[in-house]
């Protein structure tokens, strides 16, 4: 397991370094100078502007200094802050981001594990057909149009929750539930889909037939084996709560690293953008390791049902 | 269970039986074997929520080929005097107008054209380039298949929406570069479904029989691993396209996509929040058609997942 | 006769399908004598698994009980409230099944689920349980029980996996047993071990055991009486020497011809032409008819009740109507006899 762990651990790093390498490569490759845009300058200004950047020195010198930056968790001044690393920025950002996500997070398993199990257990009935139907508009319905439902109906016209201001828990309220709603639907899915199965096994028949009730066949035996390999949906839910919080963000005035890409993204603050790239590769690199190595302690032999990817 | 009396029953009903009757009788009686294909479709042609999901987007998909020819409108014949006019409130203007007295309705069809056709071009080339890969890399395995999955590990570890902004900033504005970009993002997942399935097929009966035939490995690879793994294909593709959809009505949203005067659904969207305290209809026609189309779009796809997917057929 | 511990009368049931009804069981009548063994024998699809899934009250959701009943301890189980049926399965009424890989749940200790049962029916405090798990652990041929268990069940092999669910089927001593196709699936060298292993606790508790297998070779070691079973009726049954020296159904004479023993040559086997018939619209009359070689033209027309043979001994075919022309069924059988016969007394002395 340790070496397996280190292993992994190596990949990561390598991960990181190639996406380091190609996201500064790609930003070079960009035509014009990237303070062009967004900033009048005279000719003087822009020298100035780009020794302080170290943009006048040759290509693969910027690129030693990079990642010699990076080494040391610099990542460079942010072009549109001015006079703040984008370390700092992002350290300041990250809070609400992962305070938005993680409720999300919580909100969507927990109610998608109870539709997925309500369905299940009532396959072919109307809760089924509601519990399915919540599903589907769940993964259908764009989580950026449900941000701005929520946001102008139960914020702006009933006035139930702030709207844009970032000010305690009550303004993470609609970000949460914007973002929990495509989580809630992948969970629901597959909790359904595993649990009709384990529904079906052998195993569960014998857990009938040893005399115990309906409850204690569900809570006993069916629910661990339909949740354990939900453990799988994990990698896809990060890269899902990922892409959702930039939006959701974006649209509820967020102070998040969500946020902060997109502005960077319009903006053309590349640093900023290289220093998330960076940060949302480790991150996910991270919870897949993580998730793994959680998977290995549950012992994969228990696990032993080949799973098909979905 | 005492013997019954059968008095009643005639001498003749007690003689041999003629031979004809034996194995005629209810003997393999409606047994027609179906191919996979065929069952696969009979499958899905009882799946209610699929068949109206199908036929949804095959008028959707009539209705942009229509609007090529003719629109109610011009999509961007402003009309300053007709601005902001309310749906059902204007004979000509069904669905009403925007703030720059553009027809709704023919404003809608266009865009949903452009969507449809983006997320169209990038599914095609997201099949054209995770098809052959996961085929490779599932068909070769060994040391071609871990280096090939090496890199999959690396790309599939930026997230999507991530690499798609990076190629943006990258790329030239414009409709080429959201399709290379959507498409470059999400072949990934596709190359792994074909190699599992690919894997999957390369250890079948019948694949070792076309080996000891003397077939090979290209012949093996094009005649029985590729037509085997296109339910795999046909299903990932009705969820690729949507997400495709999604996509572009995202960066759109955001501004980075679909540039004015060009519209697409996410342009829509865009323009349709802005005034969407006002005029809610605005967003809301973009809002409903997005969300038929991505929701026929699913419905269709679990259809065909369970249709092709022997485990989940009774 | 003595009382008996199990009574299904007429029992019917059919399962709704896409294709159509189907009547998987039809009108079936069996009576299980206290501390013997009863085989049900027959086909795939024949109907033996639905019987006695419907005895346990477990059968799937589309399956729906027709007619008839089921007796048990003056109690009519198909009407019984759930809970009751709860207390006595597992307790009084247990089964084992066909396939150990996927019996047992594969997240949970082998230990916590064979103590399952007697948690569920005994006032036991959890170590009075263990110890009792541990006991028949150790009674079912599990050496170091301590430490197996907590082991998961990945960590066995089949055949001690089977022997587990014979642990958790057994531990509350239940007065029947159902053991559907339990050796189906192990290895042969296995099979006889696991045989061996329910004969011999099945006389230490004196529990009845309804005995499935399409095997009639497994029959002849273990069981007492024998029924056959076809389409979803029952076509003849008697004790083991009946059934074996002097069957009367051709399709009985047929599933004999057809079973394999050590020492016979292959020509001597004999298939049975043709297939089961659809049970969506099942035969009028005898289900076997159109794969019967002697089939009368009544056969096709009416379904024959059961005959005579002897005290234990019924056939349902018409070929045992005094109407009906004489038939020798049995002549390659002639040799089998004294095959099996040479068989029961070898066991005999092993026994010894």
């Amino acid at each position: 397991m340790k070496k397996y762990i280190l292993k992994r651990l190596l990949m990561m790093v390598l991960t990181l370094f190639i996406v380091a390498t190609l996201t500064f490569f790609l930003m070079k490759m960009i035509p014009g100078s990237p303070l062009g845009n967004t900033m009048k300058l005279t000719k003087a200004q822009q020298l100035a502007v780009e020794k302080q950047y170290g943009l006048n020195k040759p290509v693969w010198q910027q690129y030693l200094a990079y990642m010699g930056g990076v080494l040391h968790g610099n990542f460079g001044m942010s072009y549109q802050y001015n006079s703040t690393s984008v370390a700092s920025l992002i350290g300041h950002r990250v809070g609400p981001s992962v305070l938005i996500s993680f409720q999300a997070l919580v909100l969507g398993v927990v109610v998608g594990i109870v539709l997925g199990c309500v369905g299940a257990l009532n396959k072919g009935t109307w809760a089924d057909a509601a519990s399915s139907t919540l599903a589907v508009i769940g993964i259908s319905f764009p989580s950026f149009i449900l941000a701005i439902l929520l946001q102008y109906y139960l914020g702006f016209k009933l006035g139930w929750f702030p709207v844009a201001n970032w000010n305690g828990f009550p303004s993470t309220i609609l970000p949460t539930v914007a973002l929990s709603a495509v989580p809630m639907a992948q969970v629901s899915r597959f909790v359904r889909t595993e649990m009709v199965e384990v529904l079906n096994s052998d195993y569960i028949l014998l857990a009938k037939a040893k005399g115990l009730s309906v409850a204690q066949v569900v809570f006993h035996h069916a629910l661990k084996n339909s949740i354990i390999p939900a453990l799988t949906l994990i990698g896809p839910l990060a890269v899902t709560l990922i892409t959702g919080s930039m939006v959701v963000e974006n649209i509820f005035s967020v102070p998040g690293i969500g946020e902060l890409f997109i502005n960077s993204v319009l903006s053309n603050d590349y640093p900023v953008i290289m220093g998330l790239t960076m940060f949302y590769c480790l991150l996910l690199c991270g919870i897949l390791l993580l998730t793994d190595v959680v998977y290995g302690l549950v012992d994969p032999r228990i696990l032993s049902k080949e799973k098909g990817e979905h | 269970m005492t013997k019954q009396n059968t008095n009643q029953a005639t001498a003749d009903q007690f003689q041999f039986a003629d031979p004809s009757k034996l194995n005629s009788q209810h003997d393999g009686v409606a047994q027609k074997s179906l191919s996979f294909h065929e069952k696969a479709w009979h499958q899905l042609k009882h799946d209610h929520a699929a068949m109206v999901s199908l036929v949804f987007l095959l008028l959707v998909a009539l209705f942009s080929v229509v609007s090529l020819f003719w629109m109610p409108h011009n999509p961007n014949a402003q009309n300053v005097d007709l601005s902001n006019l309310k749906p059902f409130t204007n004979g000509s203007y069904i669905l009403g107008t925007d703030g720059l007295g553009r027809d709704m309705l023919s404003r809608l069809l266009y865009g949903t054209r452009i969507s449809l056709m983006i997320a169209l071009f990038a599914t095609l080339v997201d099949i054209l380039i995770g098809v052959p890969y996961g085929l490779v890399s599932g068909w070769c395995g060994g040391r071609v298949d871990n280096v090939m999955q090496r890199i999959i590990e690396i790309i599939s570890s930026v997230p999507e929406l991530v690499l798609i902004m990076l190629l943006l900033i990258v790329l030239k504005p414009g409709m080429v570069s959201i399709i290379i970009a959507i498409a470059l993002s999400s072949w990934v997942l596709m190359a792994r479904l074909v190699r599992a399935s690919a894997m999957q097929i390369k250890s079948a009966d019948f694949v070792l029989a076309a080996q000891a035939m003397g077939e090979s490995p290209f012949q093996i690879a094009l005649h029985h691993i590729l037509p085997n793994t296109m339910g795999v294909v046909i299903t990932r593709t009705m969820f690729t396209i949507p997400a495709a959809i999604f996509l572009e009505a995202l960066l759109s949203f955001i501004g980075i996509g679909v540039k004015a005067p060009n519209a697409s659904l996410g342009t829509l969207l865009n323009a349709g929040e802005k005034g969407f305290q006002f005029y809610q209809y605005q967003l809301w026609e973009p809002v409903l058609v997005l969300s038929l189309m991505m929701i026929a779009f699913n419905l269709l796809g679990d259809g065909l997942r369970d249709a092709f997917d022997p485990n989940t057929r009774g | 006769m003595t009382e008996d511990v199990l009574t299904i009368k007429h029992l019917s049931v059919d399962f709704q399908t896409l294709e159509g009804t189907v009547h998987a069981v039809r009108d079936v009548t069996l009576k299980l004598h206290p501390g013997e063994v009863l085989a049900l024998v027959g086909e795939s699809g024949s109907g033996k698994s639905v019987t006695t899934k419907t005895v346990m009250q477990l059968l799937p959701k589309n399956a729906k009980v027709v007619s008839g009943s089921v007796e048990y301890d003056g109690r009519d189980l198909l009407k019984l409230p759930e809970k009751e049926l709860q207390n006595l399965r597992g307790n009084e009424l247990a089964e084992i099944f066909q396939d150990p890989m996927t019996a047992l749940d594969p997240t949970m200790r082998v230990g916590k689920q064979i103590m399952e049962p007697l948690l569920q029916h005994q006032d036991l405090t959890k170590d009075e349980a263990r110890q009792k798990a541990l006991a028949i652990m150790e009674k079912v041929g599990i050496v170091n029980a301590k430490e197996r268990f907590r082991n998961f069940p990945y960590q066995f092999s089949g055949g001690m996996r089977q022997r587990i669910v014979i642990a958790m089927a057994l531990i509350c001593h239940p007065k029947v047993l159902i053991a559907d196709e339990p050796t189906t699936a192990l290895d042969v060298t296995i099979q006889s071990q696991i045989l061996a292993l329910i004969k011999q606790l099945k006389d230490e508790l004196g529990t009845a055991v309804i005995f499935i297998t399409h095997d009639l070779g497994v029959v002849a070691g273990i069981a007492d009486r024998v029924a056959v079973m076809y389409a979803g009726r029952i076509l003849e049954f008697g004790t083991v020497n009946d059934i074996f020296y002097h069957p009367q159904h051709p399709y009985t004479v047929g599933l004999l011809k057809s079973t394999p023993t050590m020492d016979m040559n292959e020509g001597d086997l004999e298939s049975i032409p043709g297939t089961t018939p659809n049970l969506i619209d099942p035969p009028v009359g005898d289900p076997f008819a159109n794969r019967n070689r002697h089939a009368l033209n009544i056969d096709f027309e009416k379904m024959p009740p059961f005959f005579k043979v002897s005290d234990t001994h019924y056939a349902a075919t018409w070929l045992l109507d005094k109407q009906a022309p004489k038939v020798h069924l049995t002549d390659k059988l002639e040799q089998r006899r004294e095959h099996y016969a040479k068989l029961a007394e070898r066991e005999a002395q092993a026994d010894d």
